[in-house]
């Protein structure tokens, strides 16, 4: 092979493994600078203030009806009678407690006389009283609100933390990886079922642990990429 | 007759390089035409593969996310290179002596140790993996770059290859150099050496070879990722990264293709060392 053409591979070659220098320098410099810093905040178990949805029916009481034989209501006086489904609501509330009713469009504030829980249906079965004043219509169907009930559950997160992608909520959780460049920390997109919520917060039915760190909005996330944890 | 033979032998050429013409090809193109291009090799699709000879749409962006972005690729280009380098000066310096000796001197089981060290060259890596693993082990050197580096250290076809180049030095010339009071070190450095230089120059290339090539030891005896060799970047292979994969490839042919070049005459010493006297 001629002297020149030699010459020209050895000056090639000193120049890639140079540029392969450079570049490692730069690529690392380049990564760096787009690793979104992220904040985090971590799932933990709270009591969630909640308003309970029941639903019922406005009974008038007559002199048959076992409520009046029991002393609950007197001769003729409007009640309602309902259930809750989701009996975790009202576990905690006593007999006595303020109920908002809606009936006929109208707010009323009644009384919660008794509850039993329902093995059958798996409900709350409520009575409620109504203030007598009201013209109300026996047979009724209406709605009502047990307002700021507490109910605990294990793992509740902030709501600004979720996404909503069709329907389906998840969150970005931050991780280690072992990778090639060593531990890095990455974000990974993880499907969360709602079983609960309120303005602020909500409980999930996942079981995540209280050292899990759930990656705050505020920097566009992928799954899998690179992002780095704010040191305060 | 000539041109049809000349002919077949152009198109026998052209499709040796054919792979290597898919890679540069396949590394100017995008993800969309990637995906359809070789989707179904990738994914679980069934799609067909289909080869273009052009992309439609030529990106160097497969570049621009290899070079800019992937810092992986550098770590292991490193690592790569960090191994490589080690392992040929070793084998060098450990090859050499030995060849020396088994070509040079005449001692008892001199044959037997040639054949144990040609019997040792042809035996495949899975039969000595286990064997290796534990003395790696004992040695508390697995996972880290000297589980691959001491292994490739004490190869065996460096002592062969050399061994053959040296039995070509004249033995005149040795003998010259003896009464002129040369010791084993002297004939070793200042003849054998020298003259053996195209063998041993074969021989670092051929290691650097087999080196950028090896898979299994790394495989086996590397646990952490922050220390694989550029070799296992490639198997990560997915319809995401595939753009990227084929412009490493690219860019890894270059010191190969330059190391041939420059190596080639040695090369053609170190074959000639095959052949047989007259």
């Amino acid at each position: 092979m001629k002297k020149k053409t030699k010459k020209l591979t050895y000056i090639i070659l000193a120049v890639f493994l140079v540029s392969m220098i450079v570049m490692t320098i730069v690529s690392r410099i380049m990564n760096e600078s787009h690793i979104p810093i992220v904040e985090t905040q971590t799932p933990r178990s709270a009591s969630l203030v909640l308003d309970a949805i029941g639903r019922g029916v406005i009974r008038l009481a007559t002199g048959l009806d076992t409520k009046v034989q029991d002393g609950l209501f007197e001769k003729d006086t409007y009640y309602v009678e309902g259930y809750f489904f989701d009996k975790e609501y009202v576990e905690n509330t006593l007999e006595g407690s303020k109920i908002q009713l809606s009936i006929d469009g109208k707010k009323v504030e009644g009384t919660l006389v008794t509850k039993t829980y329902n093995y059958r249906e798996d409900t709350i079965d409520v009575v409620i009283s109504l203030p007598q004043e009201k013209d109300y219509v026996a047979g009724n169907e209406i709605e009502f609100v047990l307002e700021n009930t507490k109910v605990k559950y294990p793992c509740c997160i902030a709501k600004d933390l979720i996404y909503e992608e069709d329907g389906t909520y998840y969150v970005y959780l931050l991780k280690e990886r072992e990778s090639i460049l060593g531990n890095v920390t990455i974000a990974v997109k993880t499907q969360i079922h709602i079983i609960a919520q309120n303005k602020n917060a909500a409980a999930i039915s996942e079981e995540f642990g209280k050292e899990t760190e759930i990656i705050a909005k505020g920097v566009k996330l992928e799954d899998g990429i690179k992002v780095r944890k704010k040191e305060w | 007759m000539k041109k049809l033979i000349n002919l077949c032998m152009m198109f026998l050429v052209l499709l040796i390089f054919a792979p290597i013409f898919i890679t540069i090809i396949h590394s100017f193109m995008g993800m969309s035409e990637l995906e359809l291009n070789i989707g179904g090799i990738l994914s679980s699709s069934q799609k067909p593969v289909a080869i273009s000879l052009l992309p439609s749409y030529p990106t160097l962006k497969n570049y621009k996310e290899l070079l800019l972005y992937s810092e992986a690729f550098y770590q292991m280009f490193w690592n790569s290179a960090f191994q490589s380098i080690l392992t040929i000066l070793g084998q060098v310096i450990v090859a050499a002596p030995a060849a020396f000796v088994i070509a040079k001197y005449q001692f008892r089981g001199k044959r037997l140790l040639f054949w144990i060290y040609l019997i040792v060259m042809l035996m495949p890596f899975q039969i000595l993996m286990v064997s290796e693993y534990l003395i790696l082990k004992n040695l508390s050197i697995i996972n880290t770059h000297w589980a691959i580096i001491l292994p490739g250290i004490f190869g065996t076809y460096p002592v062969f290859i050399l061994t053959k180049v040296f039995m070509n030095i004249s033995d005149d010339v040795m003998e010259a150099a003896r009464l002129d009071g040369a010791n084993s070190l002297t004939l070793l450095c200042k003849i054998v050496l020298p003259i053996g230089k195209g063998g041993i120059i074969a021989v670092m290339i051929l290691d650097f070879l087999e080196c950028i090539n090896n898979i299994e030891t790394p495989l086996v005896f590397l646990k952490d990722k922050a220390l694989l060799p550029l070799s296992l970047f490639f198997p990560q292979v997915s319809i995401y990264n595939a753009g990227a994969v084929f412009a490493a490839s690219v860019v890894i042919m270059l010191p190969t293709v330059l190391v041939f070049i420059i190596g080639d005459e040695y090369l053609e010493t170190g074959f000639q060392a095959f052949q047989i006297k007259g």
